[in-house]
């Protein structure tokens, strides 16, 4: 258990913001209408691609002809970025056609 | 420090994180918060390729690769899928961001050092990471399956709910033994892996049909979960931070989204009821009666206010179009025309809307 524990201290401040970050993300949210739900969700979606920062800095950090870590590290970059760049990409998409029609 | 200017401007991320996703929760500034959010990730993505490292060989050729491929893979896939298509792609998508955590973590435990007791905050978030990463892929995979037609809904295994219960129960044991080590065992973490993959499947396979939008909201939120655990790994805000905004704001849209079809969450997970039962009508002759737009129209002329519902039907077979026509012949007759859409209708909540905005019917009806 000392682990833990001395895991939390030593992490205070990112136990305190995620804590926040709970709320606020509930916060937002909380007032969206229907028709956003699925846009919502697959923008949320794309957000969560930011696991891809995750990754970058994991090759960066990769030692020598670390073979497996590169392969795992280059999988996961690939992944997530179809992950970010498709989730804004379709977001976008549903998005305009809310758009085109409030022209006419 | 150096770090200082970094960290600066990941807040800055984070702020436009949340300025996106808020925005997005409202129908006139959605698109634009879609773009603001993703802006917050590519300035994220770029501070994090200069963000110093203590060590390493800085191997930027393959992380340029990687992103390359994965960028151009998934602005391809987003450009072709068809708009009925649009829930599994997200599913889709979904999945290989729990798949990047789940890679994260398992290179984590590959580098952890040895003769180090397990038992320890790092070592607990990086398996939590694992098994939340794992069950976001394999699940999200299934429920593509589905959804894409490739799994047959009916595929129920034997008894779900006990194989569900005995393999969470196995996976925490596992998992609380891998902890209590006083060295590392990649042989059991690999172990692990295969059961949180393999609970994943069993997870979603049972539920079906209808609740289907309600797993892939909820996987969303496990992914948004698992990036932030990564983010406690790594001590990264901007990870932390998105990926909980993910997890908290994927868990209330499940929930609304439960709340809007009458049912539990809970229901929704253990029920796995809705895909039997939907057999039963099928034997009988159907009768369909034919009738172009027009032909509606003058029968519907005589009546005063028109009210459609549409379904899921009528976006497969790309019938907005022609609902929409009708629409402009009655309302030049002077009837009231009006849609009711049901909240859950089509895929996904508001995935009706989104059909019917394709056919430039415009949504506050």
């Amino acid at each position: 258990m000392d682990g833990l524990v001395s895991f939390i201290s030593d992490n205070l401040l990112m136990v305190y913001i995620l804590v926040f970050a709970i709320f606020l993300g509930m916060e937002v949210i909380s007032k969206v209408p229907t028709v956003l739900h699925t846009p919502l969700m697959s923008g949320a979606n794309a957000v969560s691609g930011v696991v891809v920062i995750g990754a970058i800095l994991l090759i960066r950090q990769a030692s020598a002809d670390d073979y497996l870590v590169l392969i795992l590290g280059f999988l996961g970059i690939a992944l997530a970025m179809v992950n970010v760049v498709g989730g804004y990409a379709v977001t976008d998409r549903m998005l305009d056609m809310f758009k085109k029609k409030k022209r006419n | 420090m150096e770090t200082t200017l970094y960290d600066f401007i990941y807040l800055i991320c984070i702020v436009l994180f949340i300025v996106g996703l808020k925005r997005l929760s409202s129908p006139d500034t959605a698109r634009n918060g879609n773009l603001v959010a993703a802006a917050g990730m590519g300035i994220a993505i770029v501070v994090s390729l200069f963000y110093p490292v203590e060590s390493g060989q800085n191997y930027y050729g393959w992380v340029a690769g990687g992103m390359l491929v994965g960028a151009a893979v998934g602005y391809t896939a987003a450009r072709r899928v068809k708009m009925t298509a649009m829930p599994e792609m997200v599913s889709l998508f979904n999945g290989l961001g729990g798949a990047c955590a789940m890679m994260i973590s398992l290179v984590e435990f590959y580098n952890y050092p040895a003769n180090t007791p397990l038992l320890n905050g790092a070592a607990f978030t990086t398996l939590f990471a694992l098994f939340i990463g794992s069950i976001s892929f394999t699940g999200s995979l299934v429920a593509y399956g589905k959804l894409e037609g490739f799994l047959r809904d009916s595929l129920v295994l034997p008894a779900p709910k006990v194989i569900n219960v005995v393999l969470l129960i196995a996976i925490l044991a596992l998992g609380g033994y891998i902890l209590f080590l006083p060295d590392i065992d990649f042989t059991l973490v690999l172990i692990f892996l295969s059961l949180s993959l393999f609970y994943g499947i069993t997870f979603v396979t049972p539920i079906g049909g209808g609740d289907m939008p309600v797993v892939i909201s909820l996987l969303n939120s496990f992914t948004g979960i698992g990036a932030a655990l990564a983010g406690l790994i790594y001590d990264n805000q901007v990870m932390l931070v998105g990926g909980i905004l993910v997890g908290a704001s994927g868990t209330i849209l499940t929930v609304l989204m439960c709340q809007a079809m009458n049912r539990s969450l809970f229901n929704v997970i253990v029920g796995g009821f809705s895909s039997q039962g939907g057999a039963a009508g099928e034997g009988r002759e159907q009768i369909v009666k034919e009738a172009t737009p027009s032909d509606l129209a003058i029968e519907l002329k005589y009546a005063n206010k028109v009210m459609v519902v549409p379904g899921y039907g009528l976006a497969v077979a790309q019938a907005q179009h022609v609902v929409h026509e009708l629409e402009s012949m009655l309302e030049t007759e002077g009837v009231n025309f009006m849609y009711a859409i049901h909240p859950v209708a089509g895929r996904m909540p508001g995935h009706m809307n989104v059909l019917l905005a394709e056919a430039d019917v415009p949504y506050p009806k």
